[in-house]
């Protein structure tokens, strides 16, 4: 995929649509193209991830290995959601493990250039780190309400 | 008054306000873990001909000597003859509700309430958030827009549940989406066997991509959920305007007169359930309202 096709496509997805031309324009030269099969792994709890995906089309389930439990689903996501975002942190061990329930396209960027760029860039770390902030603000809000489990049976039933 | 755009219906009844009327339980079916859909019809022909409802509407009814509860009404208000309600066994009356067989007798008074504004919203593209036993009083308003198909833009359904096996009228959603009704489903708990979303309903908002200027949301459920789906409506620049809420308080007399499902100052049997969200943002979601 040409960095002008990416472009385009970063125009339309939720996690970059609202970023500056110019930003998007680095990006743009920093991601490249993924396809991942239905049920394929993209990454595995505890793996040190060296890459950040934006999924442009399909499903991915996010989910931990519970002890005597088995495998929780806890999360999906889709199109515009950024997926394996703490490979950009220090020590870049997957908390979840993630596997494609349909057909997935994304774009993957690798963690330890995409840092480089945005202490390079400024204006491309400041919107990265906003947008990033966001999605952890909204999945923290999510996780709380899930915690309340708003539709368990009454204990009445 | 408070709540202009959904004034109530008034019931059609000419008997005194608190008389319920004997009904009959023709069907049921169940719909979920202890949930189930129950069809009832007046036994009087010239009520069972008459009677009425909008969509967001409920009924009180009324089982004898053990109480009375309300109800919204989940069937298509288009259909005359018979009455749906989808009921959750919470507690006292709703788990006698349960015991009842086909051929059974209750009593119903209403409807009651205001509705959604169906009207008010013609062209506007309508996105409908809900969870668990909240999709009841919002299943009138797919089948009246399944019926008026054109007078609608865009139309997507977010619901969510506990589990794959707590979501109601799952054998209905083909037709629904044949009608052009966009279903985004997710569970709050799922194993590796489900195809669908995981997380909050009102994440689900994380996949569309709204038109704010056109769009009207229209939420129920618990009220938890609905303070979330008002913050991810807003945070997606849709006005407070296009927001409406249908709230949900204990009741007894149905009809304003006990004073017993205050909300902030108005009563939720009378200038609700559905409430403009802009009306009753000063005191939702206050602690004690
Ligand atoms: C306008 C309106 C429409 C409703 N529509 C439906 C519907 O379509 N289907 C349905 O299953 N239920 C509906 N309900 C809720 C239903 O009325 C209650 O579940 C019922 O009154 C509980 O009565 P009960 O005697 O079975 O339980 P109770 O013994 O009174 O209570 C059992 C438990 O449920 C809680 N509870 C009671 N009433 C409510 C309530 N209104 N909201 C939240 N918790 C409550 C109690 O605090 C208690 O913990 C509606 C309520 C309102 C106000
Ligand atoms: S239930 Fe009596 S005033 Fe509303």
């Amino acid at each position: 995929m040409s960095p002008e096709t990416a472009l385009e496509t970063f125009q339309e997805l939720a996690f970059t649509r609202d970023m500056d031309p110019a930003v998007l324009e680095h990006l743009a030269a920093l991601a490249f193209e993924v396809n991942f099969a239905e049920g394929q792994w993209i990454f595995r709890e505890t793996d040190v991830g060296e890459l950040v995906y934006l999924i442009k089309e399909g499903k991915v389930a996010l989910s931990i290995s519970v002890p005597g439990q088995g495998r929780k689903t806890i999360l999906t996501l889709g199109p515009g959601q950024i997926l394996g975002w703490s490979s950009l942190f220090p020590t870049g061990r997957k908390t979840a493990s993630a596997r494609t329930v349909t057909p997935t396209k994304a774009f993957a960027f690798n963690a330890a250039q995409l840092r480089e760029a945005m202490d390079e860039n400024r204006d491309l770390g400041c919107a990265l780190l906003w947008a990033i902030a966001d999605v952890i603000a909204g999945r923290l809000k999510a996780t709380r309400l899930q915690l309340l489990d708003i539709f368990a049976p009454s204990e009445m039933s | 008054m408070l709540n202009t755009i959904t004034a109530p219906t008034t019931p059609l009844f000419d008997t005194p306000p608190m008389f319920a009327h004997p009904a009959r339980v023709t069907a049921i079916k169940d719909e979920a873990y202890a949930t189930a859909t129950y069809e009832i019809e007046f036994e009087d022909d010239d009520l069972k001909q008459h009677y009425a409802f909008r969509a967001g509407q409920f009924n009180m009814v009324y089982l004898p000597n053990i109480g009375e509860v309300p109800i919204s009404l989940s069937s298509d208000p288009a259909k005359t003859g018979v009455m749906g309600h989808t009921i959750r066994y919470a507690g006292n009356v709703t788990r006698a509700i349960s015991r009842l067989r086909v051929g059974d007798t209750v009593g119903i008074r209403g409807p009651y309430g205001t509705a959604w504004p169906l009207e008010r919203i013609h062209g506007n593209d309508v996105c409908i958030v809900t969870g668990g036993i909240g999709l009841a009083p919002l299943r009138p308003v797919i089948y009246h827009i399944i019926n008026n198909r054109s007078d609608y833009g865009r139309v997507y359904l977010l619901y969510g549940a506990r589990t794959p096996i707590d979501m109601l009228y799952t054998e209905q959603f083909e037709d629904w989406e044949a009608h052009g009704i966009e279903i985004h489903q997710t569970v709050d708990r799922a194993d590796e066997s489900w195809k669908g979303h995981v997380g909050v309903v009102p994440m689900m908002f994380y996949h569309l991509r709204l038109n704010p200027k056109k769009t009207t949301v229209l939420t129920c459920g618990p009220e938890i959920m609905i303070h979330f789906v008002i913050f991810e409506a807003l945070a997606r620049r849709i006005p407070k305007e296009q927001i409406y809420v249908s709230m949900e308080r204990n009741m007894k007399c149905g009809i304003g007169l006990c004073g017993h499902c205050q909300f902030g100052p108005t009563f939720v049997c009378k200038e609700g359930p559905v409430f403009a969200y802009a009306a009753i943002e000063p005191f939702f979601g206050v602690e004690d309202f």
